[in-house]
């Protein structure tokens, strides 16, 4: 599959799962890279690219079952971006629909 | 190989930024907590991960900044884009460190690639190099990076108050900095006034004996970018004190007295004429067309523009970042710069002293009749320089000089 094309997937993913819930980094990747057939590296990547870009933010929470985590959140740019790329999926997979699955 | 190999490898392996490594490498030593207090050894778990190449192959691609060349052209090359990187990306201070990594690292390849070159032929390319880089610092507006805050207010809405003091402290807290643009200038009106765009923008604006504070709720601003707020100053005031946490820019004002603190957000005065200007803090600066008695300014961050400012005495000391310090006219100038890239150019005056660091370092157009001058190691270019008496000491730096004229000379070269 095309890297960029993939890099969006993998971006509206990460974001939607963040817009679920706050969650850290472990399982976080956990949850996406096996269902994505991607490495932990990409995933780790993407968080803190998104971090940088300011979609993201971190705080720590302590934990009873383990160490304090730190755990990352959607900020409200996190939160327009996945609005845009949802919009933008939504878009491209009715079209691709048609194209594949239209009357012969 | 066990975690702690695993992790310095890949350590040694990421050509990304010093802040981004850290946090790549904290994210996975928490793997390995994580997994370690499920039931798994560090052995499976290093066999699920990726190798510290694939993992360094995906950082790098996506974080990276490019591999350390091992040549001087690539040198060259690398000063001059991060330099070029530095300005114009002047308003961005997550970029700094990766530029500062950048420069030294650069400086390190210098060192030791002079070592087995023909040193003067080389030296002398590299050193033209510097001075074309920095001669491209003027092409950089930094009006333009920060172009959102002239935007129009249009349907604001309009918070005012008298102002009887002749004094004004203002605080603007911002719950999620950087957010909000602020935007300080003077009035002919008697009133303080507080505009924001949009309408719908709650934020508690409370003034009492000269004192306005300013808070936004993070509720009310975490979905845009694009909020900005105005404050009107009246003409009246003879002191003015702001203490902000947002993206600020002064303009325009005419005050006695005039001291800023800023957070972690660029700062941007322009059209100011007061007596005495103080201003510090810790993110980007830019200052220009500023008349003043007396200038005094700390920058953390070191990132700096300041041209066109005149003045009877001026302070500058500033941290890493690339500074750019151009047209100005003071009697006294006493500048302590960080290791950054350095341009000063068309200074003038009577007694200078300029002490400044490592990084490539540009001087031109210096008419004083006293200069000081301290600078320890790095590229140094002195071009049309003309002093009484020059002072100092630039044992350590490699030089290049030319059209320099002292009547008096006692530097340490």
């Amino acid at each position: 599959m095309d890297t960029q094309f993939k890099k969006g997937i993998i971006e509206v993913c990460v974001l939607n799962e963040l817009n679920k819930e706050d969650t850290y980094g472990y399982k976080l990747v956990k949850n996406l890279s096996k269902t994505l057939g991607v490495g932990e590296s990409t995933i780790y990547t993407m968080l803190r690219r998104l971090t940088k870009d300011s979609a993201l933010e971190l705080y720590e929470r302590a934990s009873t079952d383990g160490p304090t985590r730190k755990y990352y959140t959607l900020t409200g740019v996190g939160k327009e971006r996945l609005f845009l790329l949802k919009k933008e999926w939504e878009s491209f997979s009715i079209k691709v629909n048609k194209l594949i699955g239209g009357k012969k | 190989m066990g975690k702690q190999e695993f992790l310095e490898k890949l350590k040694s392996l990421l050509r990304v930024s010093t802040e981004d490594r850290n946090s790549l490498i904290e994210e996975y030593e928490s793997y390995f907590k994580e997994a370690i207090a499920d039931g798994a050894t560090e052995e499976e778990v290093i066999a699920i991960l990726e190798t510290p190449e694939e993992i360094a192959a995906t950082a790098n691609d996506e974080l990276g900044i490019k591999p350390k060349s091992d040549g001087l052209k690539d040198f060259v090359d690398e000063q001059v884009s991060a330099v070029k990187m530095g300005y114009e990306t002047v308003i961005d201070s997550e970029r700094m460190q990766e530029i500062n990594d950048k420069i030294h690292s650069a400086m390190e390849i210098v060192r030791g690639t002079f070592n087995k070159v023909d040193f003067k032929d080389k030296l002398n390319q590299a050193l033209e190099k510097v001075q074309e880089s920095a001669g491209r610092i003027k092409d950089i507006n930094f009006r333009e990076s920060a172009a959102i805050f002239s935007m129009r207010f249009d349907n604001s809405k309009v918070e005012s108050t008298d102002v009887t003091s002749k004094g004004l402290e203002v605080k603007i807290t911002d719950s999620n900095p950087k957010k909000l643009k602020v935007e300080v200038v003077s009035h002919d009106n008697d009133n303080l006034v507080v505009k924001s765009l949009p309408t719908s923008m709650k934020c508690t604006v409370a003034f009492k004996d000269g004192k306005l504070d300013v808070t936004v709720a993070e509720s009310n601003i975490r979905y845009s970018e694009a909020k900005r707020m105005r404050i009107l100053v009246p003409d009246s005031i003879m002191k003015l004190t702001i203490d902000s946490e947002c993206p600020l820019v002064l303009k325009d004002l005419e005050v006695d007295e005039i001291t800023v603190t800023e957070g972690i957000s660029p700062l941007d005065g322009r059209d100011i004429t007061c007596k005495s200007l103080n201003l510090n803090c810790k993110a980007e600066l830019s200052i220009r067309d500023i008349s003043s008695d007396s200038i005094e300014i700390v920058t953390e961050s070191g990132a700096m523009i300041a041209r066109d400012i005149s003045a009877d005495k001026v302070s500058i000391v500033a941290g890493d970042g690339p500074t750019d310090i151009r047209d100005l006219n003071s009697y006294e100038v006493k500048l302590e710069l960080g290791d950054g890239p350095v341009s000063i150019k068309d200074m003038d005056g009577k007694n200078h002293s300029y002490n400044i660091g490592s990084g490539p370092k540009s001087l031109k157009d210096i008419s004083v009749e006293s200069l000081e001058l301290i600078s320890k190691s790095g590229l140094l270019t002195l071009k049309d320089v003309s002093v009484e008496l020059l002072t100092g000491d630039i044992t350590g730096t490699t030089k290049s000089l030319k059209d320099v004229s002292a009547e008096k000379s006692e530097i340490e070269k």
